[in-house]
């Protein structure tokens, strides 16, 4: 074991510590004192409304393989639309999940079963609406746009890792007239989104997803281990650049 | 009750062999064969990716054959897209499934390519017409900053700030530079913050599905 890995694994025994510790001391309320995200607020209202209107709800999780370093954020997709087909499983029209990885599609097929069988809603689930829909980035994005524009599409929610063919989904919610909330952790495609979506989520406000939508506990203690994480890196880098500065380093 | 027993197992097994390959990541012991069982797990994630593909592929036929039986909107691309399907296999096929063979390459260079590049055309467009919407729908200042930061980055990018600091300053090409060179540097600062968030971001969500507290493979 060299010092990489050894700093690697505490930081890691660090983040698994620091979210356990935050579970048990904010469980009655775990998302107080956590910032305001007026794009999950708007969220909430769109999923109201579309269920209200019988409109139908759009999960986008991008194309980035679960064996890759990226799958991270499609697995916040996951959540997300756990949470997403669990409040939206009274409507009369169940979600559409798009994805441009053939894992991500199985996924998304049976978190939408679980999200429907927990909800006693079983006979609602249909799994051609956990779609795959191309296989490089534009052919998935051009694929995913008829859902947005032709299902009675009025919101969707694009969570995953995106590049700049991103902005072809949210024109054509735009053409729909429809909302969206979008995160990518891609750089280019988090400044695509930043002009092209209605409520883009910049950097870790990502992550947050399952937290501002009360998927758990878990979720908001993670935002706060992920602050106190943040603090300790930039505290280090300061300190390291001082040092360095200094000569010392 | 037995359906709640499995999601029990389903989720022993996730976190076990999680943990197998976070620990072999970083633990090197030899003789421990933590390193081996974790490259065996990972060949067998990758060869269960591939049969998902297929899966996959089977889901994308079935969506749009329904779209094409029940007579949907846009029915006709779906036809487009299953006969091409066909084809692609067949040639795939035919050419022993190599991606570089004589029978195959052509329809990559001379379709998939041309059609990508048309896209990317398109989105130019796109996202010119993304940067006034946005100036129009979110009049705010970190809305001015982003528009304003993209055009000096562009004119930056082009050279052109290098050019107009030559035809001011002629005799001072180190003010230039110095500028330049902060300009060069600003987004890198700002991407590495980001990308540090996201990377704090992506080990919490790691650890909720070590801890068991989030289950992509269903519950």
């Amino acid at each position: 074991m060299n010092w990489m890995s050894i700093t690697g694994l505490i930081i890691v025994i660090l983040c698994g510590g620091l979210m356990f510790v935050f579970m048990l001391l904010n469980r009655s309320r775990p998302l107080r004192g956590l910032r305001v995200i007026p794009a999950f607020s708007r969220l909430r209202r769109a999923m109201a409304l579309a269920v209200e209107d019988g409109s139908r709800l759009h999960v986008s999780l991008g194309s980035a393989s679960l064996l890759s370093s990226q799958s991270a954020s499609a697995l916040v997709g996951l959540s997300m639309l756990d949470r997403i087909a669990q409040l939206s499983s009274i409507s009369d029209r169940p979600p559409v999940v798009t994805s441009g990885d053939s894992v991500l599609a199985i996924l998304s097929q049976d978190t939408l079963r679980s999200s429907f069988q927990a909800a006693n809603a079983l006979d609602q689930y249909d799994p051609t609406r956990g779609r795959l829909t191309g296989f490089t980035p534009f052919s998935y994005a051009v694929g995913a746009t008829p859902a947005i524009l032709d299902e009675s599409v009025s919101a969707n929610v694009l969570v995953g890792h995106f590049g700049p063919e991103v902005a072809l989904l949210t024109d054509a919610a735009v053409e729909a007239n429809a909302f969206s909330l979008a995160a990518s952790d891609g750089l280019p495609g988090q400044a695509v989104l930043y002009s092209a979506a209605q409520e883009p989520l910049i950097g870790e406000e990502l992550f947050a997803g399952g937290a501002y939508l009360q998927a758990g506990p878990m979720h908001a203690a993670s935002l706060r281990a992920q602050d106190v994480l943040r603090w300790v890196l930039a505290a280090s880098m300061l300190v390291g650049a001082l040092l360095k500065l200094l000569g010392i380093l | 009750m037995k359906s709640s027993a499995l999601s029990i197992i389903l989720t022993v097994i996730a976190i076990a062999v999680g943990l197998v390959v976070l620990l072999g990541y970083f633990i090197s012991i030899p003789g421990l064969g933590l390193d081996a069982l974790r490259t065996t797990l990972l060949g067998w994630a990758i060869i269960l990716a591939a049969i998902a593909s297929w899966v996959g592929i089977g889901n994308l036929l079935t969506v749009h054959w329904n779209k094409i039986n029940n007579g949907q909107s846009g029915y006709g691309y779906s036809v487009v897209l299953i006969f091409f399907f066909l084809v692609t296999l067949v040639v795939g096929i035919l050419s022993y499934l190599s991606p570089e063979n004589n029978l195959l390459l052509p329809i990559v260079k001379a379709i998939q390519f041309p059609v990508e590049a048309s896209l990317m055309a398109i989105l130019t467009a796109v996202l010119a017409f993304a940067a006034i919407r946005l100036l129009r729908r979110r009049r705010t200042f970190f809305a001015i900053v982003f528009f304003v930061s993209a055009l000096v980055f562009l004119a930056l990018g082009s050279g052109l700030i290098s050019w107009i600091g030559g035809v001011l300053f002629p005799t001072n090409p180190d003010l230039t530079r110095v500028l330049v060179g902060v300009l060069d540097r600003m987004p890198m600062a700002g991407a590495r913050g980001i990308l540090l968030g996201v990377a704090l971001g992506s080990l919490a969500t790691g650890l909720r599905i070590l801890m068991g507290a989030d289950r992509p493979y269903g519950s």
